[in-house]
């Protein structure tokens, strides 16, 4: 079940007021900021439900604040992956331990 | 005799089933111990630790389930009960075992591993190495956990024996910590557009 429950009612609001998109283009229209965020974290970790994904595409992408709160989230999670380095074990360690291995009882 | 044979037969198999499933997956073991202990020598201690204890328990183990996860788990724990506990307690030095260990072989190797740290503390000091290492362990962990060894938050949970909101939660805290020292070097390294709004934190 997504977190965004009233979804659907976005979708017919969005459907019936065609003015909306330009609003919220330059607004921060949303008034539900924190259940937003539970979802963009989500959707950055790639476990968010697909309506989630498409509520961003449709409607999440125009309010200023969501935006900007999901691309800072996919900034941070790059940076970390892109930046840390993975080090190669030594392998007089690999050795060692596959030693130990074999001789224990 | 032939009993004798047969269990040795059964020891190597099972040398064998163990060294084939769990050696892969050293590398994220080690890298997930460094950054644990933030020290090369305890987490080669770690790493060990954490495959002899594997292997001790390697018949509760089922074959060809998740053995990444089933590892971290392990050094999770090993960590937690054993290296935490020595981390609070006062330095003590056995000078015993530090002059046999001066007079052995084993010093020459211990000049490399040190030059081998040096080089690692080179290359892990940038900036989010650091904003990473600042973290409090628990908040390191899920990052770590989840953007670098990219479990799912199903298996974070097993892992780290909490439930799946509070591995979300725990995420959440640990990107606001990191945003607060990243998210300007962020944007220098290209990685984000918007500017930054804290009206609604």
């Amino acid at each position: 079940m997504p977190a965004h429950k009233d979804l659907e009612l976005f979708k017919l609001i969005k459907a019936m007021n065609s003015t909306l998109p330009s609003k919220i283009n330059n607004t921060d229209y949303c008034e539900r900021i924190s259940t937003c965020k539970e979802e963009h974290q989500l959707m950055v970790d790639g476990t968010a439900a697909p309506s989630a994904y498409e509520f961003y595409d449709q409607i999440g992408q125009y309010c200023k604040p969501c935006r900007q709160h999901f691309e800072d989230l996919s900034a941070l999670k790059g940076l970390v992956q892109h930046n840390i380095l993975y080090i190669d074990p030594p392998e007089s360690l690999k050795q060692h331990i596959s030693e130990l291995i074999r001789k224990s009882t | 005799m032939s009993s004798g044979i047969g269990k040795n037969q059964q020891k190597i198999q099972k040398d064998e089933a163990f060294l084939k499933e769990f050696m892969p997956l050293m590398k994220p073991l080690y890298n997930f111990a460094l950054k644990l202990t933030q020290d090369e020598d305890e987490a080669n201690d770690l790493v060990q630790e954490s495959y002899l204890k594997a292997y001790r328990f390697f018949s509760s183990y089922s074959e060809g389930t998740n053995a990444k996860a089933w590892m971290f788990r392990i050094m999770k724990n090993t960590f937690i009960n054993d290296f935490r506990k020595k981390s609070k307690e006062p330095g003590k030095v056995d000078y015993n075992e530090l002059e046999s260990f001066y007079n052995s072989e084993e010093a020459e190797h211990k000049v490399n591993s040190d030059l081998r740290l040096d080089l690692m503390q080179d290359k892990l000091g940038d900036e989010v190495a650091n904003a990473l290492n600042a973290l409090p362990v628990d908040f390191r962990t899920a990052i770590i956990l989840c953007d670098l060894e990219q479990f799912t938050y199903e298996e974070m949970s097993k892992i780290l024996d909490i439930p799946i909101g509070t591995v979300r939660s725990r995420l959440h805290r640990a990107r606001n910590l990191l945003k607060d020292m990243l998210l300007e070097y962020a944007r220098t390294q290209g990685f984000g557009t918007i500017q930054i709004d804290q009206s609604h934190e």
